[in-house]
């Protein structure tokens, strides 16, 4: 047996032989640096949805740290995206790896759809209750109405200094209706529905981009840039040994924070109890955050 | 006995080279038809503690060093259950003629007290959680219709 092993080991490496031959004919080209750096494949990834829904009764629950037994949960969450169907396949989501600043580390970015015909929009509810003190409390329904996005995405990198996760937002978001339900649900295809005894009513948000005079532009607000004003999430430990879970903007370069604009067309009250409030339009015309700093403790 | 397999493993590869191949062009190959889809079904169970000798310290564990400090967020004990039914994997074209990945969402998944038992953070990732900043879980099902298309660009 032991003088079989050898020949058996020549058969199979004849055969091997056998089969790398024609490829081994076709010899190897080898590539220059400047030639290798001028292969292409594709260089993203696009992703977009299509006839999607959400729905169920599943619950996510956070618990405060022990001794306390308090909690909050948020529930039963519905969400639905309407197609373009003219374009189903022409303004997806991309995700990309781009070449940032001189010296620096490559960025991911993710970019929504333009949705220049606003053909996308979201529905979605979902309910939420906390629970402290002995008492459950539940808060009813949030429904988003006719919520659209238009560009905006987020983006990621390294920091300049030090460890952690930089990041960019940009949002542009109108929302047809903000609506707050203490008593459940109800129709969420109506702003108004008659059923409804009790809710809040936000209508016509508009979040975005704005001039300095607080025109809206229509393109998203810069709250957050990787190459002008970071984002950054990381955790630290101070002098005193306290460590802290951080997410943060830095300050801006030169240029300025980017100018936001907040515009709501009507925040309206009714109630069965005390009557119905009407408190007319809101509107932030121009708005910047030059530093924002939040750390989280036990 | 050896010596037998291997004379016909060599014979089936002479005999293999013997029929040249074809090759296929992308257009010849993207015609090739089988089965046009794979659906699937996860159902996970992760460090159930109820069953015989089970995990205690599971961590999932990030470290950032700023100002010369290391500090790590530290999600202690993953676990739960998850069951997920009704996944498709399919390749379908785009008017345009170039294919595109289409992901059939879940139909159904159910979560049974899938979360962590802590989240915090701290200097040494290995060491006891003395500042939690709490847990949480996820309890029901999500019902979900759609597809998830992806493709290059």
């Amino acid at each position: 047996m032991m003088k079989q092993a050898p020949m058996n080991l020549v058969c199979c490496a004849l055969a091997l032989a056998c089969a790398a031959a024609p490829a081994a004919a076709q010899s190897l080209q080898p590539l220059s640096d400047d030639a290798l750096s001028s292969v292409q494949g594709r260089d993203g990834l696009s992703f977009d949805l299509a006839n999607f829904t959400m729905s169920g009764d599943a619950r996510f629950t956070y618990y405060a740290p022990a001794p306390s037994t308090a909690s909050a949960y948020i529930g039963s969450v519905y969400a639905t995206r309407s197609d373009d169907p003219a374009d189903p396949f022409g303004d997806p989501y991309r995700i990309d790896i781009v070449k940032g600043a001189p010296g620096m580390a490559d960025v991911i970015t993710l970019s929504l759809p333009q949705n220049l015909n606003g053909a996308k929009k979201w529905q979605t509810a979902f309910d939420w209750g906390v629970n402290a003190d002995g008492i459950a409390f539940e808060g009813g329904s949030v429904v988003l109405k006719d919520m659209t996005f238009y560009g905006g995405g987020m983006q990621w990198t390294t920091p300049r200094v030090n460890d952690g996760i930089a990041f960019g937002l940009g949002l542009r978001v109108d929302i047809g209706n903000l609506l707050l339900r203490p008593r459940g649900r109800d129709d969420i295809t109506q702003a108004e529905p008659a059923t409804v005894a009790e809710q809040m009513n936000f209508r016509g948000l508009r979040i975005g981009a704005v001039d300095s005079n607080g025109n809206f532009l229509n393109s998203p607000w810069r709250i957050a840039d990787v190459s002008s004003q970071p984002g950054v999430f990381n955790a630290v430990t101070d002098d005193a040994g306290n460590s802290r879970l951080r997410i943060g903007i830095d300050w801006p370069d030169a240029n300025g924070a980017a100018l936001g604009g907040l515009q709501i067309d009507n925040l309206s009250f009714r109630s069965d109890v005390t009557g119905n409030l009407d408190l007319g339009s809101s509107r932030i015309g121009s708005m910047q955050i030059q530093y924002l700093d939040i750390k989280f403790k036990p | 006995m050896r010596r037998t397999l291997a004379l016909i493993l060599t014979s089936l590869c002479i005999a293999v080279n013997a029929m040249a191949q074809q090759p296929l062009d992308d257009a010849e190959l993207s015609d090739v038809s089988g089965a046009d889809g794979v659906s699937f079904a996860i159902s996970l169970n992760l460090n159930d503690p109820t069953l015989t000798n089970p995990v205690t310290d599971s961590r999932i564990t990030m470290g950032f060093n700023v100002d010369g400090k290391n500090t790590h967020i530290v999600m202690r004990n993953p676990r739960g259950k998850i069951d997920i039914f009704g996944i498709s994997l399919d390749v379908e074209k785009k008017p345009d003629g170039s294919d595109y990945l289409a992901i059939g969402l879940p139909a159904h998944t159910k979560y049974t007290d899938f979360g962590i038992e802590s989240f915090s953070v701290q200097t040494d990732p290995a060491g006891p959680v003395t500042e939690s900043l709490g847990r949480w879980s996820t309890n029901g099902t999500v019902n979900m219709q759609g597809q998830l298309r992806m493709w290059a660009h």
